[in-house]
């Protein structure tokens, strides 16, 4: 590879910055310019919901500082969207009509929060996904004016958030449109369990099998009418649906997209020289195989740094992403990967669940292979989940742990010394 | 050429008291839940095996912590290269547990996540270890080969079953 490759990052997060620290790493010393929508140096998302709690202060949200890009040696252009990419003439075009040339690019844009249709335009201040220190303001403003928050959809990011707030004054409802919460991460036996706890605290309410029909403004706060004929008003909303990769400015760009960019098994698009990684490239899913977007921060990582395997030459290939988390709320910690619920009927369960200390443990097998498991409890009940994580990312054999996955006992002593 | 915390399992006893001394260094009770370090008793082997933080060369927790709370940390004087939490920075988001594949790091008490910080130098383990099955010393380049090729026979033996 010749020296004066220039590599072009777009996108200041997970992605990104795992692909500078692997580019330098790897002793690659070819110019390197990140370019950032958001003014900021980078922080992370993952911090917003202890920052909503006030566990942390704002500074401590930030992972890197001008220094960080200095070491690194990259030239960055914050503050400046990208809206375009001219593929024949290698540029990059940002919303002050600057172009910056590329031999090899990365887009790491990210994605935002989804938002629900019938959004009355005023009602914006209102209505806050999590994503940004600007969405995280916006909560803390509405969340301590004292009246009703509701949360829409009852999946992990609304519950943190409720988790980071609740105590603090605000009362919540929770509306979704399945009967069953955290629908996407567990089955409805944990998600009973973990109901049943939220319940416990008075200031959250429950509206389950419920969908939006219109949000609007209404003296100084919220009115919303749900399809049963309800209304509700609010000081706020605060909407938790899901993330959709940031890609409609990559529409006339000829590269291919679906629900994200697509991307082969080197995390590279249809462009030789351009590459994707993070929340905004739909990769394949290391468990089904299938093409999808699986936004975390753990993917995103390990997404960057292939990519910037990839675009320095090594031929580096990527397993897959992971579905996956581990969050503590209300007292309970929870933490998934890989499927939660049977695929098929070759698939069997092995569970136990004690509601009444709050645990719960189940795992998908087929044919000796760990497919996913949940785990949730307090403190060391979850500890074996980086073990568990590795199982199902590297599909090995368990026929010989079975017995010792349900009842804790699968440590590191029997994984790699005893079969 | 760093030390590196080693476990003769041989020698192990699978006494436990690098457990309690372990918790009491860095939690003030003498109590084994707590402990960073962890010994495995397989009775029906007539082994015990010690295990806690390996401080990787690539190490996943540091890669993912989202709070730039976990670094490595050379102290080329005292010969110590350690993967080390901050207390400070770390928010409790759990991710570095999510990580590790070897369920080294743990969350003992709210708010943190724990592992070996190889005691500034001075394991506590160590010096408790009545057998001298836990040692922390500077390697060979010989005896770090031996330690790779036993890995490799391991990892042969178990990509077999």
């Amino acid at each position: 590879m010749s020296k004066s490759k220039r590599l072009v990052i777009i996108g200041n997060s997970a992605a990104g910055l795992s692909a500078v620290k692997t580019i330098r790493e790897k002793g690659c010393s070819c110019p390197v310019t990140m370019v950032s929508a958001e003014e900021c140096n980078a922080y992370s998302p993952v911090l917003l919901t202890y920052y909503l709690a006030g566990k942390i202060q704002r500074e401590s949200m930030f992972i890197t500082n001008e220094k960080f890009y200095q070491d690194y040696g990259v030239k960055t252009i914050f503050g400046k969207r990208a809206v375009g990419i001219d593929v024949s003439r290698q540029v990059v075009q940002l919303e002050d009509s600057r172009e910056i040339e590329y031999d090899s690019l990365l887009i790491a844009t990210g994605s935002s929060p989804r938002m629900p249709g019938n959004i009355d335009d005023k009602a914006g201040e209102y209505i806050a996904g999590l994503r940004s220190i600007e969405d995280a303001d916006r909560i803390i403003k509405f969340c301590t004016t004292g009246k009703e928050v509701i949360v829409i959809g009852a999946g992990l990011i609304s519950l943190q958030i409720i988790s980071a707030l609740a105590g603090k004054g605000a009362k919540f409802t929770v509306i979704d449109i399945l009967a069953q919460i955290l629908s996407q991460n567990m089955d409805s036996d944990c998600a009973a369990i973990v109901e049943r706890r939220i319940r416990e605290e008075k200031q959250v309410k429950f509206l389950l099998g419920e969908s939006i029909n219109k949000i609007q403004r209404k003296n100084g706060g919220i009115f919303v009418a749900l399809d049963s004929g309800k209304e509700l008003t609010a000081g706020g909303v605060i909407v938790g649906i899901g993330v959709v990769p940031n890609i409609n400015w990559l529409k006339d760009s000829s590269i291919l997209l679906n629900k994200g960019i697509l991307v082969d098994d080197h995390l590279r698009t249809n462009f030789e020289e351009i590459y994707a990684a993070g929340d905004v490239c739909e990769s394949k899913n290391i468990i089904t195989k299938n093409p999808g977007v699986i936004p975390n921060w753990y993917n995103a990582c390990e997404q960057g740094r292939i990519a910037a395997l990839n675009m320095l030459g090594y031929k580096e290939k990527y397993a897959g992403a992971l579905n996956g988390n581990i969050t503590g709320i209300f007292g309970l910690i929870i933490a998934t990967v890989g499927l939660s619920k049977l695929p098929d009927e070759v698939s069997e369960e092995l569970k136990i669940v004690d509601p009444a200390r709050g645990i719960f443990r189940k795992f998908i097998i087929r044919e000796d292979k760990l497919l996913g498991a949940t785990l949730m409890g307090t403190k060391n009940d979850i500890e074996d989940i980086g073990i568990i994580r590795n199982l199902v990312e590297n599909s090995r054999d368990i026929s010989q742990f079975k017995d010792y996955l349900a009842n804790f006992k699968l440590n590191t002593g029997r994984l790699y010394f005893f079969n | 050429m760093y030390k590196i915390l080693s476990a003769d399992l041989e020698k192990c006893t699978g006494c436990r008291t690098c457990e309690l001394v372990c918790s009491m260094k860095h939690h003030d009770e003498y109590n084994p839940q707590k402990s960073r370090i962890r010994v495995y008793n397989f009775v029906e082997q007539g082994y015990f095996v010690p295990v806690v933080c390996l401080h990787c060369n690539e190490a996943y927790c540091e890669k993912v912590c989202p709070a730039g709370a976990i670094t490595v940390n050379y102290d080329e004087k005292k010969g110590v290269r350690a993967v080390q939490i901050s207390k400070e920075k770390c928010v409790g988001c759990k991710m570095c547990i999510f990580a590790c594949p070897f369920g080294n790091v743990r969350f003992i008490e709210d708010g943190y996540s724990d592992k070996c910080d190889l005691c500034g130098g001075d394991p506590e383990c160590v010096k408790s270890c009545a057998k001298e099955a836990l040692k922390f010393k500077e390697v060979s380049a010989s005896y770090m080969q031996k330690i790779k090729s036993t890995a490799e026979k391991i990892l042969a033996a178990y990509q077999q079953t």
